[in-house]
């Protein structure tokens, strides 16, 4: 890893880092194919030199050249050849020179390469073979090389373009993607700072090509959406507590105001007291009301999640009512009870069935009938309660399941206003589908889970 | 009953010492967690009340912390179920939200501390004249069979395991119906009835006293 003053933090400076390892591959690479090809090279010099001198020293009436045969030979072979690019050089066993004009700097050695020269000419490099013969002649052959050479005068300044040209593509290459990346960033970080400032309803644009960044763009969005649906609940929930706790603390201070008067028996102003401590409940209630349902809201009970038996809660709920009902003049009547198992959270889906229930009671005239009834459809369960009251009208059915509203003719009756947002809350969170409907007359409340068995 | 007070807040603190000490229970208060382990270490306590949510070393911590067979009621304003199981699962025996009234800690405070000495054994519970046996859902008053469904026979249970002492509406709600919210209508009251009911029906007296707007009491003394 580089250390980190070296790593580049902008995209220029990622794009230069590009450029200069795109330059250094190059410059391997370079290196790696004149190595291969001067090796290449050679070794068709070699084929040549070894094949000359096969020739040259091929066997004479069963015996093995002497210095003259040889010397006849070259020179046959420079008579056919007006332009060789192999030379020679023979030289006899008394060191006198017997064929070949090529001038050697020192004598070659075997399979190696030497420099050597044509007289009048300047010294070159190239590869060569010697040998020495049975009567103590010396023969030295030379391939020429100009054709390497004048490759590599040809391929090294082809070599420093290409280099350049790879290290100004990468560069521009890596400037561009770096580019379309910040890009990308900065959007989310314009899209994050107005988030910031307050205006929850930004988005990040999504590339319509889809891919990578697509996606993380659809998965941000998702996260917006959920803090800003978040948002509006508590902002809703703020402005509900501020609008509803308002009316019982006015209450609460008008009582104890009357309570502290002088001129009070003791009996008055304990029951001023009385009526004080009943108002502070009725706010307590409020805020555990309101708890809960944030609670549900916020998902927070997916731990207490399992598989639960709902027929025996129904039918155990019901039983607990039944003699509450009784003694208001009403009656509860469980119908039907199909075995059938859920997954939830029992504590939640007892309060939902107690909401409803004493919704049910609180709500209807002295006399009501009010009736649960558990059904296993095909996949689903269905939750009943089915009173014979007044019911609510079809344009505040929805309402109802809404924080707060407490329709105009119930604002006598006890409660906060919050029981069907809790069911709905409930029910939300089971995935459960909530419905209400006109009994006829009455109200009926179907709620239906998804079922498990 | 010997308590110390585990509460942060001075004035809660004070108020509930005056509230236990006037009914009799001798109390203590700790206004640090580290202050409360070190009185734990030095005397022996019935019973301990402790607020959950304090700066330095909460309550969970000193819960963790404190010698084991001291029973503790856990108060907190945190009321969500996630929360009391949480405090439940450290090793609180009971857990109580704010706002708390003194009586309902009291009830409390007896139930955990009877609850640890361990006077409950097998399935069998006598209170005076009342026997009921907690597997086989039976119950007798002098030998003569009661007809109870599941709610009037939990509901009898629960005031035997306390007999002699108020049992709060709201530990009837939690040890009968399993709920941790409190019915809005008078769930408690129309059971309670029929059991009574079902208690006196061979003209015996009624042996459950009712504490108006706070819980009920089985007696005992009286019986046999």
């Amino acid at each position: 890893m580089l250390p980190d003053r070296l790593r580049p933090r902008s995209v220029t400076g990622l794009a230069g880092v590009f450029g200069i390892v795109c330059a250094l591959a190059s410059v391997a690479i370079g290196i790696a194919l004149y190595a291969l090809a001067s090796m290449a090279f050679n070794q068709v010099q070699d084929v040549r030199l070894a094949r000359e001198k096969t020739r040259l020293l091929a066997p004479f009436d069963g015996h093995a050249p002497t210095v003259d045969v040889v010397a006849a030979r070259i020179a046959e072979r420079t008579h056919q050849r007006a332009i060789s690019s192999i030379g020679h050089r023979l030289v006899d066993g008394a060191g006198v020179l017997r064929a070949g004009t090529v001038e050697f700097q020192q004598q070659p050695r075997q399979d190696g390469t030497v420099f050597f020269r044509q007289p009048g000419e300047a010294w070159e490099a190239a590869r060569a073979v010697e040998f020495t013969l049975a009567d103590g002649g010396h023969l030295s052959i030379v391939a020429e090389s100009e054709s390497i050479e004048d490759l590599g005068k040809v391929v090294w300044p082809l070599f420093g373009a290409a280099l350049a040209l790879s290290a100004v593509a990468g560069a521009l290459a890596s400037w561009l993607l770096g580019r379309s990346i910040s890009s990308r960033l900065s959007a989310i970080g314009t899209t994050a700072n107005a988030i910031i400032a307050g205006d929850y309803s930004r988005r990040v644009p999504v590339d319509s090509l889809g891919g990578t960044f697509a996606e993380q763009a659809r998965t941000f969005n998702r996260m917006l959406d959920r803090i800003e649906a978040l948002m509006d609940n508590l902002r809703q929930v703020s402005s509900d507590i501020a609008h509803d706790l308002r009316t019982p603390l006015t209450r609460l201070q008008a009582t104890l105001r009357a309570a502290a008067e002088s001129d009070l028996s003791e009996s008055e102003r304990a029951a001023f007291i009385a009526a004080a401590g009943r108002e502070c409940d009725g706010v307590l209630s409020l805020f555990a009301a309101l708890l809960r349902i944030g609670e549900v809201q916020a998902g927070r009970r997916r731990p207490q999640v399992a598989s639960i038996q709902l027929d025996a809660l129904v039918d155990d709920v019901v039983e607990s009512y039944v003699p509450v009902f009784a003694d208001s003049g009403r009656s509860l009547h469980l119908a039907e009870c199909d075995r059938c198992s859920i997954r939830g959270d029992a504590d939640l889906c007892n309060q939902l069935l107690v909401n409803l229930i004493e919704n049910a009671q609180l709500h209807t005239p002295p006399g009501s009938a009010t009736q649960v009834s558990l059904r296993r459809n095909a996949g689903a369960v269905l939750l009943t309660v089915r009173d014979n009251g007044v019911g609510i009208p079809a344009e505040d059915r929805e309402d109802v399941l809404q924080r707060f509203v407490r329709l105009e003719r119930s604002r006598s009756t006890p409660g906060h206003g919050l029981g069907l947002a809790l069911v709905a809350a409930i029910a939300g969170f089971h995935e459960a589908i909530i419905t209400l409907d006109d009994a006829k007359p009455g109200l009926i409340v179907r709620i239906e889970f998804p079922a498990i068995d | 009953m010997n308590i110390l007070i585990v509460e942060d807040d001075a004035g809660i603190a004070h108020f509930l010492q005056r509230g236990l000490k006037h009914h009799g229970l001798e109390c203590d208060i700790a206004l640090s967690g580290r202050s409360a382990l070190s009185m734990l270490s030095t005397r022996n306590y019935d019973a301990m009340v402790l607020d959950r949510m304090m700066p330095n070393l909460d309550g969970m911590e000193v819960l963790r912390r404190k010698p084991g067979h001291v029973p503790v009621l856990m108060l907190s304003a945190l009321g969500t179920l996630e929360d009391r199981i949480e405090g439940l699962d450290a090793g609180a025996d009971d857990y109580l939200v704010k706002p708390f009234e003194v009586a309902e800690v009291i009830a409390r405070l007896n139930a955990i501390g009877r609850r640890a000495k361990g006077t409950e054994r097998g399935d069998m519970l006598r209170a005076g004249d009342l026997e009921i046996v907690l597997t086989t859902f039976r119950a007798w008053r002098r030998g003569k069979p009661l007809h109870l469904n599941k709610k009037e026979f939990a509901l009898l249970a629960e005031l035997m395991r306390n007999a002699g002492r108020p049992v709060t509406r709201m530990m009837l709600i939690e040890a009968v119906w399993g709920y941790s919210f409190e019915p809005s209508t008078n769930i408690i009251e129309s059971n309670m009835s029929r059991l009574r009911a079902k208690l006196t029906v061979h003209g015996d007296p009624d042996p459950i006293e009712t504490e108006r707007g706070f819980g009920y009491i089985l007696h005992v003394d009286d019986a046999a």
